[in-house]
């Protein structure tokens, strides 16, 4: 439902933001590669701007980008036509998830010159049970030991690595060096050439804790420091990290009852997240619970779950046609056809 | 898989160390160093943590230690029975408990005017000292106000006490709220009933406190436990994040077995077949005397936080939160 008397929403996304948290990222790791999936928006702007990798998980993803060189291509369920497709348009790079996949690949190209990069996704333990039911993804890390043996010296493989990842914002898995040791053989960290650790960066939201980054960056160079001592290099896929805090979601408030705001954006079209994960958007000039008044934000669909913040703290008193601007906004803000909903668009600055 | 690793000795071994060894030798070990993982883990996460633990923690000495938590931040709501509350009032004011025996004459003891927790004892004079206290505290109360929520009349008595090792010291100084749904089950409550009976309008209002709880946390934090042994106290934190759609961390430390059915010894899987702590949330079950356990699990816990520069901002946090009922 849209109302006449407010303007319609849009989202804004900052190239300069998104620029300043790569560079952060790089200054730790060997090759960051910013996992497109969480805003392909941003895609361009680290083509254009930076020597980094685009991690892509499927084939749609493509049309934001132009040199396939730079894409690391996460496979899941592919077939030779596909990879000879990928091929053709330029992409050496491949990330493989299991067995049947990987012995795809492998058919596919052992005809042909192919040279290529591959990654074999490890199933690493990961100390939390909130992901038991995403255990389905990756090989046992004896697969991964036996594979890496055959495929060290398979001429169409230039580089060899391992490939895991753990669930996003993540805050307490970092101490990775000893996990790796705990899985791989010292002959697979002799034969590999890369360590991609995947994504996990955290963001700041309303119920993150900003303030374990420190630890995750010290963590991230310190392991850095372990693998090149084994002559790997660490790989990254931040996606979270460095398009969240780029963008902003501007709403408008529709009604406010008792201390409820309604504003002219749903989650279902704006931040499907805050189910999902969940996360929840901070708003600008949110107060401490000692200076304001605390309201429910609403989106502008009936549903229950149609809930930005169950108890943001503000301290002017909303009114209809007030902004409401949710920041951190830029990551995981895909969209729903819930109620019909229409895509909010995305105005890019700079 | 995890490995079994060798427990090897080093001198001058920090607890630090060993606990991180624990993830490889196995049973309960393992399980300890994942307690503290996920303590770790829910404060990294910023989770309203809920500590609460059985008033025997609080005879041992344990006591100190959980006010030192409260006043890292540590810990955001406390819940506990009232017998812990009125040791920690007895402790703040000079009563020195005792280390005993397990196996003693309980008759001897009882002549002696002597009562035992195990194995720590506590002489009833300290009960009568604690007694002619809280008449005089319960009057300040009256004077201030006829009607109390139990944890707001909690944090008035911490407010009048003056020690740093004191949990309602601490909890009142760093806004953090403590609960006791059972305040009448001890002599404390006793003493309630006295003064009412004196003062008819005087109220300590249990349900109004649980509004308190549950408006302590929302759906839009996450939301951490650590329970300490059983009984009320656990149960009414987890019942408390129940209505607010479930605890993302649970850290459970018990003698209690599941075998039972009871909330002692209920473990976390059984608390996500009612939706007290969610279906993906980051667990563990410790089974062991927490008097034991705890110190190892949160020293491990804290020195990780520290570490990576946390425990100040848990601290400042702590400082600028505004009181939680």
């Amino acid at each position: 439902m849209s109302s006449p008397t407010v303007p319609s929403p849009k989202f804004t996304l900052s190239k300069k933001v998104v620029l300043e948290q790569y560079k952060k990222v790089r200054e730790v790791v060997d090759i960051p590669a910013f996992s497109s999936k969480t805003n392909p928006r941003v895609s361009p702007m680290i083509e254009e701007n930076t020597d980094g990798f685009l991690s892509v998980h499927m084939i749609n993803e493509l049309k934001h980008l132009k040199d396939m060189s730079r894409v690391l291509f996460l496979a899941q369920g592919w077939t030779s036509e596909i990879v000879e497709d990928l091929y053709e348009r330029g992409i050496r790079s491949f990330a493989v998830d299991n067995e049947f996949d990987l012995d795809v690949l492998l058919s596919t190209i052992e005809p042909t010159d192919w040279k290529i990069t591959l990654l074999l996704r490890l199933k690493l333990k990961e100390h939390s049970l909130r992901t038991e039911r995403y255990f389905v993804f990756g090989m046992t890390s004896d697969v991964i030991n036996e594979r890496v043996a055959q495929l060290k010296d398979d001429p169409h493989i230039e580089q060899l690595g391992v490939h895991f990842h753990r669930k996003t914002q993540n805050v307490n898995e970092w101490k990775i060096q000893q996990d790796i040791e705990d899985v791989l053989s010292e002959e697979t960290l002799e034969a590999i050439d890369i360590l991609n650790i995947g994504g996990g960066l955290p963001s700041e939201y309303a119920n993150t804790n900003v303030d374990v980054i420190g630890g995750i960056f010290r963590r991230l160079t310190e392991l850095r420091e372990w693998l090149h001592e084994k002559e790997i290099q660490l790989m990254i896929e931040p996606g979270r990290f460095i398009s969240a805090p780029a963008g902003k979601l501007i709403t408008y408030i529709t009604g406010v009852y008792d201390n409820n705001i309604i504003v002219n954006a749903s989650v279902y079209n704006s931040d499907m997240d805050a189910i999902l994960v969940p996360v929840k958007l901070r708003v600008e000039g949110e107060v401490g619970n000692n200076a304001g008044k605390p309201y429910v934000i609403k989106g502008s669909t009936p549903c229950s779950m149609d809930l930005f913040r169950y108890r943001v703290y503000l301290k002017d008193e909303p009114k209809i046609g007030d902004e409401i601007v949710f920041i951190n906004a830029g990551a995981y803000n895909f969209t729903s056809n819930f109620c019909d909903l229409e895509e909010i668009p995305t105005e890019i600055i700079e | 898989m995890v490995k079994v690793k060798d427990l090897k000795w080093k001198q001058d071994m920090r607890v630090s160390e060993l606990v991180d060894s624990y993830e490889h030798i196995g049973f309960q070990s393992v399980e300890l160093q994942r307690a503290s993982e996920v303590i770790v883990k829910m404060k990294k996460d910023s989770a309203k943590v809920f500590l609460t633990f059985t008033s025997n923690m609080v005879t041992s000495g344990l006591r100190g230690f959980f006010a030192q938590l409260i006043e890292l931040g540590i810990a955001d709501v406390i819940v506990t029975t009232v017998g812990g509350l009125e040791e920690d009032i007895m402790k703040a004011t000079g009563e020195d408990f005792q280390i005993g025996s397990f196996q003693t004459d309980d008759v001897e003891l009882h002549e002696k005017g002597i009562n035992r927790v195990g194995n720590l004892l506590i002489k009833n004079e300290s009960y009568m000292n604690f007694e002619s206290l809280i008449e005089r505290i319960l009057k300040k109360l009256y004077e201030k106000q006829k009607h109390w929520a139990v944890s707001e009349m909690l944090r008035e008595i911490g407010l009048m006490l003056d020690d740093e090792n004191s949990i309602l010291y601490q909890a009142a100084k760093n806004d953090v709220p403590i609960f006791c749904p059972a305040i009448t089950d001890g002599a404390f409550g006793f003493h309630l009933y006295l003064f009412q009976q004196d003062h008819p309008d005087f109220m300590v209002d249990v349900v109004k406190d649980f509004g308190n709880i549950l408006f302590a946390s929302s759906f839009d934090d996450r939301k951490g436990v650590i329970a300490l042994g059983g009984s009320i106290s656990k149960h009414h934190a987890i019942l408390s994040t129940l209505l607010n759609g479930g605890a993302e961390y649970a850290v459970y430390m018990t003698t209690a077995h599941r075998t039972s059915g009871s909330m002692s010894g209920a473990n976390t899987n059984e608390a996500k077949s009612w939706g007290k702590v969610k279906d993906e949330s980051d667990v563990a079950t410790v089974i062991g005397d927490v008097s034991i356990t705890f110190p190892l699990a949160m020293i491990h816990a804290l020195d990780e936080l520290a570490e990576d520069g946390l425990l100040e901002s848990l601290k400042r946090n702590n400082e600028d939160r505004g009181a939680n009922t």
